[in-house]
Order: C-alpha cells, then sequence, then structure tokens
C-alpha cells in the first residue's frame, strides 16, 4: 500500500474537517482546494468509522451538476475505501487519495478493524441508493412530499418551474378583476385611488409579483407600517450633512469670487434635515411649495465645484454634493401612499392564488423553500422526525443561497427536541452540521445570496459551539498564478477592502510544484489605435485572442482547444469574439447567455412548430416559409402577394405552376400536420424534428454539431413542458417564446463532451470549473452586466434592522416611484454589486491551471475592473512597457495589437494557402477542359470559337470582367484592374437612377468591394471606373436609359441549347424605348473601341441573349442587341440572326 | 411583380424607414397577425385614439358650422362644452359601453378620467385658438400629392389632416395623438433626416400649394397635438402641444429630401434590409420570420450596395451632416475615442 499524501500548509484544519465528527464546523474554502474530495472524506469518515449509517446523510449541493458529481464521487470513494479495506488493490481513479486517506486515519484509531470498516462500507454501498445528496430544492420536495398535511401540500404535487402557475395567474387574474371591479366593487374607494394613478397592467404586474411564495404571507395583511426613510437612511443622512457642515467650514475654500457652490451645499443639508426629521412627507411638502431646496432637488444635475477650487478640496467637495444631490432625488420618488394602495389591492390576488396552487398540487421553487421553512418552524415534532433520519448534514457553496436556505439548515442541525421558532435562536446539535463555503466567492447577489445573511448565520453555527476553519491550500493553480492573484487582493493598492459587504481576503498558497519559464499571468495592453471605441477595442481583443489560441495549438505546447476558456462578466457583444475564432476555424462552445432562442437554427424550428400550434397565424406561416425549412424565396413571397394570396395556410392554394416553393412548403407543413395530429405532444414534437431536414440543414453549416445540439435541447424542452406541465403544442410554443422555459439558457452540451472545443461562458458559469488556460476579456467594459433582481415591481425586502417589507417599484425609470424599503433595497444592491464585481475577477483568475490572460486597454478614465489592476502597478492612464514585469515578477505585461498579426493569424489566406488554391482552381479548369458541362456560359462562345478544342475556361482570359465570378477564380494578373473595373462599372450601373449626380455615392463602396476581392488598389479601380462611367453619362447612350419606357436590369437566362446542354448567363440591360422597340444590351468596359474586334469578342454572347429572349417571350424574331461600349459611349449593333449557336423554337402558343 | 403600394402614408414611410423589412411583410406582402380579442379589462388603443379622434373632429367641426370660432372666447368654451355632453356619448361612451357591462367599475372610472383629459385638452386648445387667432379651414382633410424630391425622384404621398386652420395667410395643420408617444421626438431634425420621423415634415409638404415645395415659416407650420391621461405620469408633464414651422436651414431641408429619396430607392429596388436594434427586434411581431440573428445574412447585407445609402442615412445628424455625402466624409475621418461611459 502506497504511503498517505503529503502533508500541505493547511493540513490541520482538513484532518479537522475530515475526522471531528463532534463538532459543527464551518469552512472557509478558497478557490481550488479541494472542497469536494474535503465532503466526501468527511462523509467517508463518519460512514466507515460507524458514526452514522449512509441514509443518515444529507449533503445539499448547489447546483443539479454538483449533485451528480458529489453522487459519483460518494459511490467512487466508497468502492475504493472498501477495495483498499479489504485487502484489494484500488484502481488508479481520483477517488482513491480521499478513500486512502480516510483509511489511514481510521487504522490510526484504537481497535481498528478493517474487517468491521469494510463490512460498513459495503453495507453503504448496498444503500447508495437511499443516500440523500440533493441541492436545495430537491431536499424541500422530499421534506414536504414526506409530511404533505403539516406542510399542506398535496402528497403527489409536482415542481413547477415556473410556467404552470403563470398559466394559473393568467387564469385567475380576470375573475379577480371580475370581483373587484365589477357592479359590486366592494373596495371601490381604494380602486378609484389607485386607477387614478396607475393603469391596471401596472396593478397586474404588482399582483403577479406579489403572489410568488418569495413574500411571506405574513407581509400582505394587514397593511404593515412602511420604514421611515429617515431611519431607513438615517446613517446616510448624517454622515452627509457631516460632510456637507464639514464642507461648508471651508467656504472661503470651497466658494471662491461669486460661485454659488457653497448656498448649493445648504440647500442639500436642509434637504436632508427635512428628509431625516419629517421624511418623505416633510420632503413632499416642501417640494409641493417650491423654493431653494425643491428647485434644487429638481435639478438633473449635482451642483459642482468650481474650476478655481483646489483639486483637493474640490474632489471630496463633489463627490458629497453628488451623494446628497443623488440620496435627496431618490427618496423624491418614494411613494408610500401609492405603494401602499396598490399592495393592499392585490394582496387578496396573491393570497388566492397561493392557495389555488396548493390546492392543484403546483410547488414553485420559490415555494419549495418557503414552505419546508415554515414546515419546520411550525411543527417542531416534525423537525423531530427529520433530524431522526439525518444525523450528519453537509452543506456546499453556503455561501451562494437562500437565506431561507440558512433558516432551514439552521432548523435541521437543531438539538433534539429543541422547539426554538426561530431559526438563529436554535440550539445546535454538535457534529451534525458541516458548512463549506466561501465568501470571497459569493457572485449570486442577484439569486438572493446576502453576504450579510452569509455573515450571520455563519457566526450563529459559530457562537452555537461551531468552529471555523480556513483551508487554503491551492491544488489546481501552479504558484504564479497564485502569487498574481494574492498580489492583487492583498497589496497596497488593492480594491479588496473588507467589510460589511466583502469578507477579508484569505491568501491562497499554492502546492503545484512552480514551473519555469515567463510568469504564468499576462496583462494585455490593447494597441490604442487599433482600440479607439468600445467596438474596435472588442474586436481587435476577439483578433488577439483568437490569434493566440491558434498559436498555441499549433505549437509545442500541447495545448488542445478545449485548454482554452474564455470568461465574461455577461454574455452581450459577443459577436466580435466570435467572429475571429470562426475565421480561425477554431472550434468553441458557448455556455450559458440569452441568446439561445435567437439561434438561427432555433429560431428555424421555433417558426415550424408555431406554423404547427397556431394553423390561423400568419406571421407563423411567413416564418416558415421564410425558414431553410421552407426555403421559399422573398420573390416568390412577393409574386404570392400581389396575386392576394392568403397568409393562414390551411387556406392558402397556392398556384404549384406558379409559386412552386410556396406550393412545396405549404403541402409539406399540411403533411407533417396530418401526421401529428393523432400524436401525444411530447412524441408529436419529436417527430416535427426528424422530419423537418432541420437537423441535417444544422449538421451540414459551420459549427454544425452545436446547431444540432441545440435543435436536439429545443425538442427535449418542449416535449418536457408538453409531458410534464401537460400543455397543449400551443401553450409550448407560448411558454417557450415568451422565455418561460428556464432551462433554454445558453447553447445546448454537445453530447460528445470530449470534443475539443474552447469554451466560451460566464464568469457564473465558469464557477466550479478549471481549465489550463483561462482569458478574461472586456475588461475595460465601463458597465457592468446587472443581474439584480430589479426586473419585479414587487420583491421581497431584508432591510438590516428594520424588518422584512415588501419593496414596490412602479414606472419607467425616467418617472418611477418606489417605496421607501424598495429603494433601500436597490441602494444596498448598487452596492453589493460594486463588492462581488471585485469578487467575479477573484472567481475568473482562480479558474487557470497554468496560465491566465487579462484583457486591458489604455484609458484616462478606466473601468472599475482595470482600476483593479493597479494593484499589480498597471496604470491604465500609462501603461507600463512591452514585455515589463509587474506585481514582484509575477505578472507580465504586453502590448497586443491585431496589426502585428499575419493574414494567417487573422484567417485570411496566406501566399502558400493562395498558391493551393490557384493550382485547385486550375486543376478543376482542366478537368472541366475534358468534359462537357451541363450549364456554359455564353461569354465563353467567344474563346471556343478560337480553341476549337472544346469548350474553355475563359475565366482568365477576358479583359472586360463583366462578371464577378470571373475575379474570384482568376489569379491577380495585368488584367485585374480591367475586371475590377468592369465589376465596379457593373455594379453601380445595376441600380443607377439615371441621374449623374448619383453615381459618385455608388462608385466608392462599389469599388471598395471590388477591389477588396481582387486584392487592388480601390483607389486605382475607382479612379479608372470614374474615367468609364463619366464618358458613359455624358453620351447618348445615357440619355436612351433615361427616355427608356422601361428598363429590366440583370436579367438571369436558363436557355436549353440544341446539343441538349444549357445556356446561362445574366443579361445586363433589357431596354424598351419610348417606340416600343426593345433591346438586348450588354455594357462592356474593353479598352478598345473597334467595333468589330468587339462583335468579335461579344456578338456571340449577346446574340445568344436575344435569342434566349425570343424564345422566353415566344417572338417571331428575336429583339435587336447592342453591345453598349461605355468608355467610347458608342452602341455596337449586333446582328443575332447571324449567331453559331442555335436554341431549339419556342413552343407553340396553347 | 410585388403588391408595392403605389401611395404612401407618412406612418408606411416611417416604418420604412425605420424598420425596411417589417414594412416588406407588412406593407408589401401584407402579412398582419389579427388583433387578439381584448380581454374584458382592456380596450385597444387604437380604437380608443379613433373614438377620440372622431370625437374632436364631429364636435369641431359643430363648431365651425355655427360659427362659434367667431364668437367670444367664453362663448366658444361654453358651447363646446355642451357639444362635449353628445358627442362624448355618441363616440367614446359608445366604445367604451361594451366593456362596462363586465367590469363597471372599471370603464366607469376609465370613462370619467377619458372625458376629463378631452375636456381638458379641448379647454387649452380653444383658448390657444382663440389667443392666437386661428380660424379653422377644414376637419378630417384627405390628401394626396406626389411629392417632387429633386433628381427626377417623385414620391406619391397621402395623408389625413385631423384639422386645417388658418390665420391672415398663415395656416396650421394639426394632429391630435393619444397614444404615449414622445411628442418632442416626433419633431427632432435628426429624427426626421435620419428617417424615423417623417410624418410631420410630410404633413407640412402636403399642406404646401402646389408649386410651393419651400414655404417659408411665416406661411405653414404643424402642430401635434396631445391627449391623454397625463394625471398617471409622474415627473414632468409631458408636452401637449409641439410645433414645427419648418427647417432652420436649406441643408436640412435638402438632407431631408435626400432621406426620401433614399427611401424611394429603396422601394423601386424592392430592397428592404434588415434592422439591427435588439431593443425593437423584443417587440416585433415579425421576429421569428426575420434572419437578423443569422450571422451570414447579417454580414452579407452590412456589405450590400443596395443598402448602403440607407445605412448611411442613420448617421445623419441636424447640423452637420445632413447630407450622405456629409455622413461619408465624417466617415473617412479618424474616429474619435468614444469608450463607453459610465
Amino acid at each position: 500500500m502506497s504511503a498517505a499524501p503529503l502533508p500541505v500548509a493547511d493540513q490541520a484544519g482538513r484532518d479537522r474537517a475530515a475526522t471531528d465528527l463532534g463538532s459543527n464546523l464551518v469552512v472557509i474554502a478558497g478557490a481550488g482546494t479541494g472542497k469536494t474530495s474535503l465532503l466526501i472524506e468527511r462523509a467517508l469518515t463518519a460512514i466507515a468509522g460507524g458514526h452514522i449509517r449512509i441514509e443518515q446523510l444529507a449533503a445539499i449541493t448547489f447546483t443539479e451538476k454538483a449533485t451528480a458529481e458529489m453522487k459519483t464521487r460518494l459511490a467512487g470513494s466508497l468502492e475504493e475505501l472498501w477495495t483498499i479495506a479489504g485487502g484489494g488493490t484500488p484502481s488508479a481513479g481520483g477517488d482513491v487519495r480521499v478513500a486512502r486517506s480516510v483509511f489511514h486515519r481510521l487504522a490510526d484509531r484504537p481497535g481498528f478493524d478493517a474487517q468491521e470498516v469494510a463490512d460498513r462500507v459495503q453495507e453503504a454501498l448496498h444503500h447508495l441508493d437511499r443516500v440523500a445528496v440533493r441541492n436545495i430544492h430537491g431536499l424541500c420536495a422530499d421534506l414536504l412530499r414526506a409530511f404533505p398535511r403539516a406542510s399542506g401540500v398535496d402528497p403527489g404535487f409536482s415542481v413547477d418551474p415556473g410556467e404552470a402557475y403563470a398559466a394559473l395567474l393568467d387564469e385567475q387574474w380576470p375573475r379577480f378583476l371580475a370581483a373587484e371591479l365589477g357592479e359590486e366593487a366592494p373596495r371601490s374607494d381604494l380602486w378609484a385611488r389607485l386607477l387614478a394613478r396607475v393603469d391596471l397592467n401596472t396593478v397586474a404586474t404588482v399582483g403577479r409579483d406579489l403572489a410568488r411564495f418569495a413574500i411571506p404571507l405574513a407581509l400582505l395583511t394587514p397593511r404593515s407600517a412602511p420604514p421611515p426613510p429617515g431611519e431607513l437612511f438615517r446613517a446616510e443622512i448624517d454622515q452627509l450633512i457631516a460632510d456637507l457642515d464639514a464642507l461648508l467650514q471651508r467656504r472661503e475654500e470651497i466658494n471662491p469670487g461669486r460661485s454659488t457652490f457653497a448656498t448649493a451645499l445648504e440647500e442639500l443639508g436642509e434637504g436632508l434635515t427635512l428628509l431625516r426629521d419629517g421624511g418623505t412627507a416633510g420632503l413632499d411638502t416642501t417640494l409641493a411649495a417650491g423654493g431653494a431646496v425643491a428647485r434644487r432637488i429638481g435639478m438633473k444635475s449635482a451642483p459642482r465645484p468650481s474650476s478655481k477650487v483646489a483639486s483637493d478640496v474640490a474632489g471630496p467637495a463633489r463627490r458629497t454634493a453628488a451623494a446628497a444631490h443623488e440620496l435627496l432625488r431618490a427618496c423624491a420618488t418614494i411613494d408610500e401612499d401609492l405603494t401602499g394602495d396598490l399592495l393592499e389591492a392585490v394582496a387578496p390576488f396573491a393570497r388566492h392564488a397561493r392557495e389555488m396552487a396548493l390546492a392543484r398540487g403546483l410547488v414553485t421553487f420559490d415555494a419549495l423553500l418557503h414552505l419546508t421553512r415554515d414546515l419546520l418552524r411550525d411543527n417542531p415534532e416534525v423537525r423531530d422526525a427529520i433530524r431522526s433520519r439525518y444525523r450528519l448534514l453537509l452543506v456546499d457553496e453556503f455561501q451562494d443561497t437562500d437565506p431561507v436556505q440558512y433558516e432551514i439548515v439552521l432548523f435541521l442541525a437543531e438539538v433534539d427536541g429543541g422547539r426554538s421558532v426561530d431559526s438563529y435562536r436554535a440550539e445546535l446539535a454538535p457534529g451534525r452540521l458541516f458548512i463549506v463555503g466561501d465568501p470571497k466567492q459569493s457572485i449570486y447577489r442577484f439569486r438572493g445570496a446576502d453576504h450579510a445573511e452569509f455573515e450571520r448565520a455563519t457566526q450563529r453555527v459559530l457562537t452555537a459551539g461551531g468552529t471555523a476553519l480556513d483551508l487554503v491550500a491551492n491544488f489546481r493553480s501552479v504558484p504564479g498564478v497564485i502569487d498574481a492573484i494574492n498580489a492583487l487582493f492583498t497589496g497596497p493598492d488593492t480594491v479588496w477592502t473588507a467589510g460589511p459587504r466583502q469578507p477579508p481576503y484569505v491568501p491562497l498558497i499554492g502546492t503545484r510544484p512552480a514551473a519555469e519559464g515567463d510568469p504564468p499571468v499576462e496583462i494585455w495592453t490593447v494597441d490604442p489605435e487599433a482600440a479607439r471605441n468600445a467596438a474596435s477595442r472588442r474586436k481587435a481583443e476577439g483578433q488577439i485572442i483568437a490569434a493566440e489560441i491558434a498559436a498555441a495549438v499549433a505549437g509545442p505546447g500541447g495545448f488542445a482547444y478545449g485548454d482554452f476558456s474564455i470568461v465574461f462578466g455577461a454574455l452581450i457583444n459577443l459577436a466580435a469574439y466570435l467572429r475571429p475564432l470562426r475565421d480561425l476555424r477554431i472550434p468553441f462552445v458557448i455556455e450559458g447567455g440569452h441568446g439561445f432562442l435567437q439561434r438561427p437554427e432555433v429560431q428555424a424550428f421555433r417558426a415550424l412548430l408555431s406554423a404547427l400550434a397556431r394553423p390561423g397565424d400568419p406571421i407563423a406561416f411567413l416564418a416558415f416559409l421564410r425558414s431553410p425549412a421552407g426555403a421559399v424565396t422573398d420573390v416568390e413571397l412577393a409574386a404570392y402577394a400581389a396575386e392576394h394570396g392568403t397568409w393562414t395556410w390551411q387556406e392558402a392554394r397556392p398556384d404549384a405552376s406558379r409559386f412552386p416553393g410556396l406550393a412545396r412548403a405549404r403541402e409539406r407543413l399540411a403533411r407533417l400536420h396530418d401526421e401529428i395530429r393523432s400524436l401525444p405532444v411530447d412524441t408529436a414534437v419529436h417527430r416535427i424534428l426528424s422530419r423537418s431536414d432541420l437537423l441535417t440543414l444544422s449538421a451540414g453549416t459551420f459549427e454544425g454539431a452545436q446547431g444540432v445540439a441545440n435543435l436536439r435541447r429545443l425538442a427535449g424542452t418542449a416535449a418536457r413542458l408538453a409531458r410534464d406541465g401537460g400543455l397543449s403544442l400551443h401553450q409550448v410554443v407560448e411558454t417557450i417564446d415568451t422565455g418561460r422555459a428556464p432551462e433554454l439558457e445558453g447553447e445546448a452540451s454537445i453530447e460528445d463532451e470530449g470534443r475539443d472545443a474552447v469554451q466560451i461562458l460566464t464568469i457564473h458559469k465558469a464557477k466550479g470549473l478549471e481549465n489550463r488556460v483561462v482569458i478574461i476579456p472586456d475588461l475595460a467594459r465601463q458597465k457592468p452586466a446587472r443581474r439584480s433582481d430589479r426586473r419585479r415591481a414587487a420583491t421581497l425586502v431584508r432591510t438590516s434592522g428594520h424588518g422584512q417589507h415588501v419593496g414596490v417599484q412602479i414606472g419607467r425609470k425616467s418617472d418611477h416611484r418606489v417605496n421607501a424599503a424598495r429603494l433601500w433595497l436597490e441602494r444596498e444592491n448598487r452596492r453589493h454589486e460594486e463588492a462581488e464585481r471585485v469578487r467575479l475577477l477573484y472567481v475568473a483568475l482562480t479558474r487557470a491551471a497554468d496560465r491566465a490572460i487579462v484583457l486591458a486597454a489604455g484609458s484616462r478614465r478606466p473601468a472599475p475592473l482595470i482600476q483593479a489592476l493597479r494593484a499589480w502597478g498597471y496604470d491604465s492612464a500609462a501603461p507600463p512597457d512591452d514585455g515589463a514585469l509587474l506585481a514582484g515578477g509575477c505578472v507580465r505585461h504586453r502590448y497586443v495589437s491585431p496589426r502585428r498579426l499575419s493574414p494567417a493569424e487573422t484567417g485570411e489566406p496566406a501566399a502558400a494557402v493562395g498558391a493551393a488554391v490557384s493550382a485547385w482552381n486550375a486543376a478543376v479548369s482542366a478537368a472541366h477542359r475534358q468534359s462537357r458541362r451541363p450549364l456554359r456560359s455564353p461569354s465563353s462562345l467567344h474563346d471556343e470559337a478560337s480553341t476549337p478544342a472544346g469548350h474553355h475556361d475563359s475565366a482568365s482570359r477576358h479583359q472586360d470582367g463583366s462578371r464577378e465570378d470571373r475575379v474570384q477564380q482568376a489569379t491577380p494578373d495585368a488584367g485585374a484592374l480591367g475586371r475590377c473595373t468592369g465589376i465596379c462599372v457593373h455594379r453601380v450601373l445595376e441600380t443607377w437612377d439615371g441621374e449623374a449626380n448619383t453615381l459618385p455615392m455608388r462608385l466608392a463602396q462599389a469599388a471598395r468591394q471590388a477591389a477588396a476581392r481582387a486584392g487592388i488598389d480601390e483607389a486605382q479601380v475607382e479612379q479608372e471606373a470614374r474615367r468609364v462611367l463619366s464618358a458613359f453619362v455624358t453620351s447618348p447612350l445615357a440619355e436612351r436609359f433615361r427616355q427608356a419606357h422601361r428598363v429590366i436590369r440583370e436579367l438571369p437566362v436558363l436557355a436549353p441549347a440544341a446539343d441538349g446542354s444549357t445556356w446561362t448567363g445574366t443579361i445586363d440591360l433589357l431596354l424598351e424605348d419610348p417606340d416600343g422597340n426593345w433591346f438586348v444590351i450588354d455594357h462592356k468596359t474593353d479598352r478598345t473601341s473597334d467595333p468589330s474586334t468587339l462583335r468579335d469578342r461579344h456578338g456571340e454572347q449577346l446574340s445568344l441573349y436575344a435569342l434566349a429572349v425570343a424564345q422566353a417571350l415566344g417572338l417571331s424574331e428575336p429583339p435587336r442587341a447592342e453591345i453598349w461600349h461605355l468608355r467610347s459611349g458608342r452602341a455596337i449593333p449586333v446582328d443575332p440572326t447571324r449567331a453559331r449557336v442555335a436554341l431549339p423554337p419556342p413552343p407553340a402558343p396553347g | 411583380g410585388a403588391s408595392m403600394p403605389s401611395v404612401h402614408s407618412p406612418s408606411s414611410l416611417e416604418e420604412l424607414g425605420t424598420r425596411p423589412l417589417r414594412y416588406f411583410f407588412r406593407d408589401v406582402l401584407h402579412v398582419e397577425r389579427p388583433e387578439p380579442e381584448p380581454g374584458p379589462d382592456h380596450l385597444a388603443p387604437r380604437l380608443l385614439g379613433t373614438a377620440v379622434h372622431q370625437l374632436l373632429h364631429d364636435l369641431y367641426a359643430q363648431l365651425a358650422r355655427e360659427q362659434a370660432f367667431e364668437q367670444e372666447p367664453a362663448a366658444l368654451q361654453a358651447r363646446a362644452a355642451a357639444l362635449l355632453q353628445t358627442r362624448w356619448e355618441s363616440w367614446v361612451a359608445a366604445l367604451i359601453g361594451r366593456h362596462i357591462l363586465r367590469l363597471p367599475f372599471l370603464w366607469r372610472e376609465e370613462a370619467r378620467r377619458w372625458k376629463r383629459a378631452i375636456s381638458t385638452f379641448i379647454a387649452a386648445d380653444l383658448a390657444t385658438i382663440a389667443d392666437e387667432g386661428w380660424q379653422p379651414v377644414d376637419f378630417e382633410l384627405h390628401v394626396q400629392r406626389a411629392l417632387e424630391l429633386g433628381h427626377g425622384t417623385v414620391l406619391p404621398v397621402r395623408g389625413i389632416f385631423d384639422r386645417l386652420l388658418q390665420q391672415r395667410g398663415r395656416r396650421c395643420v394639426g394632429d391630435y395623438k393619444t397614444g404615449r408617444a414622445d411628442l418632442k421626438s416626433r419633431v427632432g431634425v435628426t429624427n426626421m433626416l435620419r428617417g424615423i420621423a417623417l410624418q410631420v415634415p410630410l404633413y407640412r409638404m402636403l399642406a404646401a400649394a402646389p408649386g410651393t415645395d419651400h414655404p417659408s415659416d411665416e406661411e405653414l407650420q404643424v402642430e401635434l397635438l396631445r391627449i391623454g391621461l397625463t394625471d398617471r405620469e409622474a415627473g414632468e408633464a409631458p408636452a401637449r402641444r409641439v410645433l414645427f414651422a419648418g427647417f432652420d436651414a436649406t441643408a436640412q431641408d435638402d438632407g431631408f429630401r435626400e432621406t426620401l429619396r433614399v427611401l424611394a430607392s429603396l422601394l423601386r429596388a424592392g430592397c428592404f434590409p434588415l434592422h439591427h436594434d435588439g431593443r425593437i427586434c423584443d417587440h416585433c411581431d415579425y421576429a421569428l420570420a426575420c434572419r437578423t440573428n443569422h450571422v451570414p445574412t447579417r454580414e452579407r447585407e452590412a456589405h450590400a450596395v443596395d443598402g448602403a445609402d440607407f445605412r448611411d442615412i442613420k448617421a445623419k445628424t441636424a447640423t452637420k451632416e445632413t447630407l450622405l455625402a456629409g455622413v461619408r466624409a465624417a466617415a473617412a475621418r479618424p474616429p474619435a475615442g468614444d469608450e463607453e461611459t459610465p
């Protein structure tokens, strides 16, 4: 048997965490310190040591994924421990270390009996299915099901992710209105007051929010007294008044010359005093009366000191004035009467809706937590029963859980026979509770995590006899990464400041061997020339990141794409980063974000589902027709509309001969509709997908595997909604379209988890994960992504010291109104978010095992997260030299620029690739020469005539370049300018309106595009094209164009030839003159103006076009044909009847 | 073969200028989702707006027939107040009445508030008319005209003036607004040049005498008049009346005509570019039918020659870049640093 693992810096704490089963422990586990292993180790020690049986263990995890991981690891470790205890040879898996460690510890105990341990473990393995490893919602559901009567739920209740409850609210609201606003109107005064101030939609929004179980019923009745703003904001007001007074003491300094700044400060101080002493009523009276204070508060901008004030005084003065002004304006939006009326009006609806939900067996996630808390609080005998079952409670990620969970955990950990009704006063049974968390990684404020509540709960455990342990030994990152992280959050300039909203920073200690070479942490400053604004900076960052990944994967370091994670604060502005990855063909997968429903393949599938679910919805039908599954062109749709076609597919009967695409698509939809009619909805959804061809279509595109996975996920979710929620197809589509299916976030996991792809994810999604290289872009973003619960009109507010209240906000940002509790919450959220932003950087950096890169940008006004880099010695106003070492040598600074990247690094074809493409094209041309192509271009007729061997690819031989594809195929040569000029001129004339002065507007862009494709100087192209067009617009040809009765441009031609092949091409211009004569015209820009040469080159082509027109229109003779030589402004007639080629005669009429 | 409208309304042109693809769906393909049957607690704003318009038209026309505008202001106000009682019953009360059966208290309250709002509006409006000396010429005036936009472009446009007033050679076109629209943004020159706010300048062009494409400020103005439940709105009261008396500079006038020419060219070419503003897309009925999230489509459109002018009018400004040439010259200049601000 091998030796026990070497001790690490915090070994004593780890040992105690694993073995001290007689104490409640609070383990603060820094990032990468192996907390999951520790949880497993403690569980194994308790089970194998005979302290508990496996069914007496309850482990609460944060996510479903963590639940699965913990179950797997628990089973694996038990199996290894059983093997070791039985004298066998364990496998080499990751769980061996834990099992071995447990075994060593048990073996050191007096009276150790290996067989006894083996027997206990074997029994645990036999009863593994009884272990309660759950996320908090799963555990709550178990408890409620075990005690349905006491908890007031239906024993067969279903957990509702939200859609069923939303449907219930939709159903109940009209009934509520009928009772409240009908003839009886029992509360008419209240409603009259309310409707005079807000519309019914606002009332409904508040009603729906209030119906959530997250808001305690007790707060709904009776109308509770609001906390006075003067008290809620007392500390802030007092501080501001003191600061203003202090500033006014220095009146001479802050108020030089004729400045009125001091007066403004006095007005602000007066307003604050009114607020403190008289609350919002005092403030309202002052505002209504007008006067200086009211005017000051009414101003949108805060007063600022004069520029003559010394900067050391001006800064604090400006900040104090701004803070006072902001607080007063914010308090001016408080309207307790209105919000009180609102809550009173809708409270009966909220109560009734909850009762209805429980009666129907619907329990939402919110309800699971709150009903369980209520069950435990109100039923001591239930608590006893549950506690007798669960003797050891392990809780993971304690810092990010809902405060209600703290209450549940404390009740469950109470001593046997405990009867406390306040969880925070419950006596805790020693050894029953093991909490693991890291407040430094608390980043879920928007989901209700509250650092103050975390502190309160952990303090309660400690004061009730528990012990706190710090885990600091990091197993994940190389020492260089650890040193850099510690330097960032402990240095003199660090932005990490411990306080009520920020825990103290505890440095990590690396355990991995140090790597030689460059520091593994880098700051990249993007070239300011390439980052002049946010969009260009992001584009530059994207290009640099993609090039770095491509180089690393191609290099000798043994990196794979899957070794890279790009982590963002939020998945917005992603396009700039994805494009370079696509250009370099770097596979990637996006985890999280809200873009799932907007993915093209998902949108196509939604369109198909909508068309089937809502046959009478014309927009759903249109969406299907325009999707890849319908594949009908806009031209056909427009033609159909011109015939007054109907847009409901069950009524539409498009003529298949005139609208073939539409008829085909409609027929397909009808067949599919018939096919699924008798199927259950969940089966139907899968059938629709399999019949739609969308899987095949998606698989064939770039990122096809992702597209297929996304389609399958949508189908799976739709089927789940239909099956579990009992929804119709119509309701399923509604639920998905309105974003009420929470699992439809981010891209689907690709089934092949071993797929080598760069991970793109949010920092929140990255939590709990690690990767070899972590790249953190977009640090220069000024506005952080807001995630808090701000959209809700009504929400629970837990104030500090003033109890719980319902916070209400109504109206738009510019004219919203709130109650004081909500205002307090908003301001508190803002401060928490500032602290959380720093923690996000900690979480992001600690995901890196071997290397971390942060993308910064020079700025005089740095973004908050760039300011944080100051602790490394990084000054964004004057970034260090390229290659400079920062933070005592653990961070390297680099200047990076997309301009330094080679074409290969930006996805442009390199010379070698270009040569390969040319060789390939040459081979294709040679193959074409050997074959008779089914589609022939009339422009090749001249070459065929001069090269009798057969059909030549004439692409490289033409000088006029009248078609774009020629340039694409051609290799750069002396004729490139001529061809580009031809393309450019054609492009301009395609949409020319006959006005001379509109030509230059189109010319510049057309020249740019043509030149870009050929890789030549656009100025040359523009100059040459301008010369040609100038000659043309002043010529009689242009006048004929203007005088034309009708013109048709860029007319496609597809004509069967007599020999069985098919001619294809495009007529530049079909023109009808005022006398009714039709002309087939081809624009030419050849340098020669010799008519016979031009006829020789282009006459056959033009003749064929004329014959094709005659054939298509059934004319007895072809229309006139002319080459318009634009440089000379001359028309060169061509006689179509002399054409060498022949077309079959037109079909007989009828 | 597309069924392109032959005459255009200002609102459809605004749609074209704001969201061309949506214009294609609605005005070319004629695909529209039928309005859902409103619940008992909901009255379609469009129906209410129409009823209020009809009430005002009926009431003002009656005042004009009775030559009440020539009477003393107090008499005019009194007569209007009396007429409101009967016209209210005919138009708005009739509409709301259907809802009153199901939620009587709610709709009586709503009716009371709307009646008060209309009464307040009429009183203020008649006071303004009397103070400024306007006399009515016509109400619900249907106007159609082929607008000469220069460079040979002619755009047929039709509109309905809610009313036309005159006073010593001056004329004023009035339009009632019952929605929550921000009236100031509808007379913002930048919005006009960008093709977003076309109604007011188009009305002014429609009202101009034939052959008088550039009436002076003195001769012709357009006013937007707001009628709504402003008592529910907190903060600064929204503008009740905004005026547009023509562009301040010839360059703006030229820029506006150029913008209309660009829109006309879109119609001629059958070119309906995507609109990429996610804030609008979130509320667009046609989002599912639109390929704005298809990256190749967006890339293609971003570089398409056809839509270049349309893309560039979105960068026009009221002062410097009133014309496309100015926009393009500005784009060619090195950009100033404009990293997003906090």
